[in-house]
């Protein structure tokens, strides 16, 4: 290899690094919804070309990363349209992608799925993969096609036009073709809560119970009633209903220990009155998640940033908050000696969000702690009193007293900026501190390898890749060592030379 | 005429100064009270009634109390019609609608708006440069068409304003200007702000109450100030009010944390002094309109031009613009010690 190629080498490696390294953190925030400061669209088109340039730089590495628990359903729902657009690859590795997929669909929110193969269907995607990969997906889901049929009716119809799936597969295919009658109880019941039964009705989800209840004109208290003791809420639909059934004086059965972290806050904030036991639950939900994670730190300090910007948007109110603060807790129990730091000092359980975004004054006090890592965590937008100060702080700290760079310093972004392709930085290249993208406690542990990326991108980058290929389950790894054999040199295994 | 120094239109609010926030070249200091004016409509209440020719547009007042229609309120609307400002602050009675003088801002393009399809949600509020100009060159009763072309011309040449209109402008620096709307938040009981650009104080706005203040945050940060502090980039003409820390003395933490609190304040200090030294200034105002117990009155002197509204003797709005664009910038002399100070003599 002469010096040129040698060069270009380098830089396509390196190219590959960044491209990927970017994915990986957009894959943790980004949910190509509004903020604060960018609108859908502008997300949409940044997120695409962190995708396509994700795509470009390792197709294997890509594909797996359907696999993290940490990545946004919106980002996985691009990886499976990327991969199912782009179709110039072996068998094998189409197959291997078909599992990757099917494992991925499993952990997916319903609708989502439902909205990949919907857009399939607009682009006229129809080839025999595509059809088997619906096919496949609904016989893995046998048991909810029901539901899905009287709650996706349209885009669920539409799916299995597109595939051609017959009515064998179940009754749900019959009700939907308009073939009716069927013994199917649900079907039953929302034939009959069509046909104006007015008790059938709340035998059936939430969602469409409510469409009946507006329709038959049921006052919004009598139906709230009759369906707290009829009907039947999951986890999720209690922490998101509990405030409305309270406002009717309806309590609803909303068990917090079984609540994620993220949804914990969400549901302890939308009480009236904080329960005594929330700490307690905070505590539990936190250890219950840091059980498998191998990173522990001995002395922390960290800064949460509790300024206006982290309140998000009407549509995600507080949730940059609520993600902060479960990250927050999640690293205070993988800590040894923790001490919160917040810009604004107000100690409530729920931080109350003013004005300012002053990170020095935090920064400063962590700092005369001595602790051996400071993690801020905030959108990076700093105002107060200028914007670069605590760069100018951090610089200083490092050139004239921690000379052998013992601190580490880590920002962990709970928002996307659209305008960052990514997550917005706080502090300048110079000073070689990583800006993270942060969701959820699903996204600690890619949150943490990102932070490793601070000493050595490619080392962090091949572990990463080693704990994807373990994350697959036994078909696609069965697969995946059908295109190993046989082809097969990973595309990815440039960089692991 | 009758004469008045700015301070004491301010009276009764204060500078938020903890929740002073800069980016770049531009600072936001926040004028916060204790005491609201809230039986006033929200601003998301005064909306474009009919489009009745080019240089005058009928609002109407859909709320219960009387509506100010903001000074440099611009509307964008995306139709094969042309966009308009409105030059002057106007009061509009409850349920009333009112035909009120505008100016276009998008030279190239004719026809009338269609309101029913317009965001009116998405108004905008002018530069602070354009908003002194448009009272310079338009009365409170009649305004012409044209009156902005030459302005919107020298606000930006680089980017064809004065051919494009002036949205061309929001659209080429969408991306700075949504940094800059990034970095300002709200403060608790802000109903108003001092901003200064480059080193100078380029507004003084107020709104009546805090609710009307997040209703025009967006347009006043984004649109107005940071619009302008953009435009003073593009002209290569920027001063901060930031410095350097000195950090000659630094070798602990303690010590470190004594340089940022000289550096911060004297950040402060020089925010200060150019405020208490430009509010130190008189202003002459007239009356242009009364409705119930509400004046409101032009505000004019050699530096600054703007409307305002009374309440009694206390301002509920403001919107006090410097009139000089940033290239043309009054130049400040040095003080020479050996000549007096004293006032002139006859």
């Amino acid at each position: 290899m002469d010096m040129i190629e040698k060069l270009n080498a380098e830089i396509s490696l390196i190219s590959k690094l960044k491209s990927l390294i970017s994915f990986i953190n957009a894959s943790n925030t980004s949910i190509a919804k509004e903020t604060f400061y960018n609108t859908e669209d502008e997300q949409m088109i940044s997120l695409s070309k962190i995708h396509s340039d994700a795509l470009n730089a390792s197709r294997i590495f890509y594909a797996l990363m359907l696999l993290v628990e940490s990545a946004t359903d919106e980002n996985k729902k691009l990886i499976a349209l990327n991969l199912l657009e782009n179709t110039k690859v072996s068998l094998e590795q189409k197959k291997w992608e078909n599992a990757l997929m099917l494992q991925a669909f499993s952990k997916m929110q319903v609708n989502r799925v439902l909205d990949i193969f919907n857009y399939l269907v607009d682009m006229k995607v129809n080839n025999s993969r595509t059809r088997n990969l619906i096919l496949e997906f609904l016989k893995r889901n046998n048991r909810s096609l029901s539901l899905w049929a009287i709650k996706y009716k349209r885009a669920f119809r539409r799916i299995i036009r597109h595939a051609h799936i017959s009515s064998k597969l179940h009754e749900a295919i019959l009700f939907l073709s308009k073939r009716c009658p069927v013994k199917d109880p649900l079907l039953q019941n929302y034939y009959f809560a069509k046909a104006g039964e007015k008790s059938a009705i709340y035998n059936l989800p939430l969602t469409i119970a409510r469409g009946f209840a507006a329709k038959y004109k049921i006052s919004k208290e009598e139906f709230l009633k009759t369906f707290a003791e009829k009907g039947k809420l999951t986890q999720k639909e209690s922490r998101q209903q509990a405030q409305e059934f309270k406002a009717e004086g309806i309590d609803t059965e909303v068990d917090p220990t079984k609540l994620s972290l993220f949804d914990l806050y969400i549901y302890l904030d939308s009480l009236v009155t904080l329960p005594i036991e929330a700490e307690e639950y905070v505590e539990k939900a936190a250890k219950r998640h840091v059980k498998n994670i191998a990173y522990r730190f001995n002395d922390v300090g960290l800064v949460l940033d509790t300024s206006l910007s982290m309140s998000g948007t009407e549509k995600t109110k507080k949730h940059p908050l609520y993600r902060s603060l479960a990250f927050s807790v999640l690293i205070k129990e993988l800590s040894d000696k923790y001490k919160e730091y917040r810009l604004n000092k107000i100690p409530t359980f729920i931080p109350r969000l003013t004005a300012e975004t002053n990170y020095a004054n935090a920064l400063l006090e962590a700092l005369k702690a001595k602790h051996k890592f400071i993690f801020i965590i905030g959108d990076g937008y700093e105002n107060s009193p200028y914007e670069g100060i605590a760069n100018q702080i951090i610089s200083i700290f490092k050139r004239k007293i921690d000379i052998n760079n013992e601190v580490i310093f880590i920002h962990f972004n709970p928002v996307f900026a659209a305008e960052a392709k990514g997550v917005r930085k706080l502090f300048s290249e110079d000073l070689n501190i990583k800006s993270i993208g942060i969701r959820d406690e699903k996204s600690l542990t890619s949150a943490l390898f990102l932070a490793l990326c601070q000493k050595d991108e490619l080392s962090a980058l091949k572990i990463y890749f080693k704990e994807l290929l373990r994350l697959q389950n036994e078909e696609a790894r069965k697969l995946h060592y059908l295109i190993e054999k046989n082809k097969l040199e990973l595309d990815f295994s440039v960089n692991e030379e | 005429m009758n004469k008045i120094k700015i301070k004491d239109l301010l009276k009764g609010y204060s500078i938020g100064k903890s929740a002073i926030q800069n980016i770049a070249n531009m600072t936001v200091v926040p004028i916060i009270s204790e005491v609201e004016y809230t039986p006033i409509a929200d601003i998301s209440n005064i909306r474009i009634k009919r489009d009745i020719m080019y240089n005058e547009i009928e609002f109407e007042n859909i709320s219960d109390n009387i509506g100010i229609l903001l000074q440099g309120y611009t509307i964008f609307s995306y139709q094969k019609a042309q966009d308009r400002t409105i030059p002057y602050a106007h009061l509009i009675k409850s349920k009333m609608s009112k035909r009120i003088p505008a100016n276009c801002v998008q030279r190239s393009q004719c026809g009338l708006l269609n309101e029913k399809k317009l965001k009116q949600e998405d108004f905008r509020i002018l530069p602070t440069t354009l908003r002194a100009k448009a009272l310079m060159h338009s009365t409170y009763t009649d305004a012409s068409t044209s009156a902005l072309w030459d302005d919107l011309n020298q606000f930006s040449p680089e980017t064809n304003v004065d051919e494009k209109g002036l949205f061309s402008f929001y659209i080429k620096f969408k991306n700075q200007l949504n940094e800059f709307i990034a970095s300002f938040e709200p403060v608790d009981k802000q109903l108003g702000s001092i901003v200064l650009i480059n080193d100078r104080i380029a507004a003084f706005d107020i709104v009546p109450n805090y609710k009307n203040w997040l209703l025009v945050y967006r347009p006043l940060i984004r649109d107005s100030y940071a619009a302008e502090a953009i435009r003073a980039i593009q002209n290569k003409k920027i001063k901060s009010l930031i410095s350097v820390i000195d950090d000659k003395e630094v070798t602990t933490i303690l010590s470190l944390e004594n340089a940022y609190k000289k550096n911060t304040q004297d950040f402060y200090k020089r925010i200060s002094d150019i405020i208490e030294m430009n509010i130190e200034l008189e202003v002459s105002y007239k009356t242009l309109d009364t409705v119930a117990d509400l004046n409101l009155v032009k505000i004019k002197s050699q530096q600054y031009i703007g409307c305002a509204v009374f309440h009694g003797q206390h301002i509920i709005y403001l919107s006090l613009v410097s009139k000089s664009l940033q290239d043309k910038a009054i130049e400040d002399f040095e003080k020479i010690d050996k000549y007096s100070d004293k006032e002139f003599e006859i």
